[in-house]
């Protein structure tokens, strides 16, 4: 009897774990990690009356760290009372970090912000309404409509992104190709030259699921979305179907035009792999955001990278580069007890002498107007001229969400697995499962 | 009251674990089960009371059927290998071996790893090794993806069952064995007749305890594959972990766990009942 009571004893301890470890993360998780902060900001406010902001912060790349950790120097010198605590968390783990922290009301004074959890977050009233800052009218017009909701702007960006071909210069000249392809057939005919003088034309990093996604958002950019395609709310509405609409068709059609130009095994590749492959010059091109030209570099300092949109029309007029408001930005927690200090730093972090310090570092693409970027070299030179030239297409937003945004890639990662045969039964499938999601 | 205060005293030592326990698991579990309940998003200050509308959607969710089948193959495929090969391993490395203590510590070092750690160490060698030798790797394709992934568990976690397996032999009394040669036995009637009775309490850690943390494996899968290709690995705790973070539906996550944790707990106990009355005394 005793055994039996010491055997139910232990099968339930052993499990108990697992459903105990999700309500954990919503009521106790983080704690214990950021008490430490915690008590810092105790002492110090008691001991010196300084203000110390947290700022739990999605981005490492080198060179945006460079340009983060300067702004918070020069800012902590012009402002003696308060010091900039930045919480630099995986952007693997960023969601659950930060959930994590709301939920469990221990929220940051600023945190980076996705167009993803707009919906989630401001109607719970964490995020603060920011369309009072001087620092909105340094935008230009309809670039905050991607963190706003209902007319007020809730996220402050300091750089944008375009989803385009990235590539590499000096292996195009080396296989006598003189200018960037600005048609499909030319784009095609580009990467079977690379691919008879023994490069890899596309490089594809398909074991980590978001480049799936890029590579169809840097498709459908272009197919869909600046094609006069329906867009993506809609689609997860329902109000178009993807089997109905034309451009989306088009869309895998393109998808089975590039796949025989990837690395050999693109789902057993990542794609650090890829960038390395790009920057020394085992291959061409890589068809995911401007962000691929901060990596490249990273692999290859003196690499020479170049950028152009996905020509998907035989007309070289209508490629232009599709360009849609950021995906993410700068927000303050509602319930920041610094409110005045929190938006200072706002503001200062999105100001133009920041965006042009942006620039500078190599960070990425300012998007704040105003801002010297003569100091930009290569690809995102390339990403400046075409934004300053006005020779772009404005899109709507090119995110699904989160849900939907899983169902597609793994429609999509079906699709390349099955060596892009069934473009109809691609469409039905995407079809039933947004179906599935929107009841 | 000699007796009750001995008892006493062995208790006292329990009580840092279990107050532990306690503030660990105990009371995070049950303060979660309410959600199950609920349309929580994970996020919002509030929530709604759904009754057990989120235990009906569960049984008709098609999206749990493939992790269901993955987890099950998995827990089964894992738990199979790990205590065959841990068995094998044990009884080889009981006896007098040349550099044996070099294969304990070979076997045990990848356990002081961690699963994620584990799973990009693996993938270097998938994707620059295998790939080269196969064509293809493991983790990138939808047929070979669990295979690879149960490679890297068993790598990672072998280690723990050859030491208790490898306990459990040293235990078993010399006399029995003579006994047997004794009465004519062979190796093989030694080893079925009188190793594997006498290995019961071995068993019954073993086995249940790496069907049950294999069923809820998520570490791994997470870091090796994110349940990719095409959700082709995904494991039943991906899926809650998804439905937690990633699609904001928290109360139908605590509700898949809840059901999730009832299976585990009747496996759990099925398993400990069936060998318990399989072991003898010594």
């Amino acid at each position: 009897m005793k055994r039996k009571y010491l055997s139910i004893i232990m099968a339930c301890g052993l499990v108990l774990g697992l459903a105990g470890g999700s309500s954990a993360t919503v009521a106790a998780a983080d704690k214990s990690e950021d008490k430490e902060t915690v008590d810092a900001k105790d002492v110090s406010n008691a001991e010196s009356e300084q203000v110390i902001l947290e700022f739990i912060n999605g981005s490492s790349e080198e060179q945006y760290v460079a340009w983060l950790d300067e702004i918070i120097a020069n800012f902590e010198e012009a402002n003696p009372n308060v010091k900039v605590e930045v919480q630099r968390v995986s952007i693997d783990s960023f969601n659950q970090t930060v959930m994590t922290r709301f939920a469990a009301g221990d929220v940051p004074d600023l945190f980076t912000f996705s167009e993803n959890d707009i919906d989630d977050m401001v109607p719970s009233g964490y995020v603060m309404d920011l369309s009072e800052s001087k620092n909105v009218a340094n935008y230009a017009e309809g670039m905050l409509d991607s963190l706003s909701l209902d007319g007020k702007v809730y996220a402050l960006p300091i750089s944008n992104d375009f989803m385009c071909v990235t590539y590499n210069k000096t292996v195009f000249e080396d296989a006598g190709i003189t200018e960037v392809p600005d048609t499909w057939s030319g784009f095609l005919e580009v990467c079977q030259k690379l691919q008879d003088a023994g490069v890899v034309p596309i490089a594809s990093g398909f074991s980590e699921q978001w480049v799936v996604n890029g590579t169809s958002q840097t498709t459908y950019c272009a197919e869909v979305l600046g094609n006069g395609g329906p867009a993506l709310s809609e689609m997860v509405d329902r109000t178009y179907k993807f089997s109905e609409v034309e451009q989306w068709r088009e869309f895998f059609a393109k998808l089975q035009g590039i796949y025989p130009f990837m690395n050999n095994d693109p789902f057993g590749t990542d794609q650090n792999t890829c960038y390395s492959m790009l920057a020394n010059g085992e291959a061409a091109m890589i068809l995911n955001g401007t962000w691929t030209i901060t990596n490249s570099i990273a692999m290859n300092p003196d690499g020479d990278f170049g950028i152009f949109a996905l020509p998907v029309s035989e007309d070289p007029e209508e490629n232009k580069m599709p360009m849609c408001p950021p995906a993410g930005g700068f927000a303050v927690s509602a319930e920041t007890t610094h409110k005045e200090e929190a938006l200072s730093f706002l503001e200062y972090l999105t100001s133009p002498e920041s965006a042009s310090l942006y620039a500078e570092k190599g960070a990425g693409i300012p998007i704040v107007q105003g801002v010297d970027t003569s100091s930009l070299t290569g690809g995102f030179k390339d990403a400046a001229d075409i934004m300053n030239s006005g020779d772009v297409q404005i899109i709507s937003s090119k995110s699904f969400p989160s849900a939907n945004e899983d169902s597609f890639i793994n429609n999509i990662s079906t699709f390349f697995l099955d060596d892009c045969e069934d473009i109809d039964g691609a469409l039905e499938s995407l079809d039933e499962e947004f179906d599935n999601l929107a009841k | 009251m000699k007796q009750l205060k001995k008892r006493m005293g062995y208790f006292v030592f329990l009580i840092p674990s279990l107050i532990l326990f306690t503030f660990c698991v105990i009371y995070p579990f049950f303060s979660g089960i309410h959600l199950a309940f609920t349309d929580w998003d994970g996020i919002a200050r509030s929530y709604d009371y759904v009754g057990i509308d989120n235990f009906i959607r569960l049984f008709s969710d098609k999206k749990v059927v493939a992790p269901i089948q993955n987890t099950v193959i998995y827990g089964v495929a894992v738990t199979a290998i790990n205590n065959v090969l841990a068995l094998s391993l044990a009884i080889i490395l009981s006896k007098k071996l040349k550099g044996k203590a070099f294969f304990k510590t070979s076997f045990f070092i990848p356990l002081a790893i961690s699963a994620v750690l584990a799973s990009f160490v693996w993938k270097y060698i998938d994707s620059n090794m295998f790939s080269m030798v196969l064509g293809k790797s493991l983790l990138g394709s939808r047929r070979t993806v669990l295979t690879g992934i149960i490679i890297i568990s068993l790598w990672n976690n072998l280690g723990s069952n050859v030491m208790i397996y490898m306990a459990g032999l040293t235990g078993i009394p010399k006399d029995y064995m003579e006994a047997a040669m004794i009465d004519g036995a062979n190796s093989r009637k030694r080893f079925w007749n009188v190793t594997v009775p006498m290995l019961m309490p071995s068993f019954t850690i073993c086995i249940t305890l790496t069907l049950t943390s294999s069923l809820r494996e998520f570490g791994t899968v997470l870091a090796a594959t994110g349940g990719g290709p095409a959700g082709s690995s995904e494991t039943v705790a991906i899926l809650i972990y998804n439905y937690m973070f990633k699609y904001s539906r928290a109360g139908y996550a605590q509700a898949v766990s809840l059901v999730f944790m009832a299976f585990l707990v009747i496996i759990g106990l099925a398993l400990t009942k069936f060998f318990r009355s399989k072991e003898i005394e010594a």
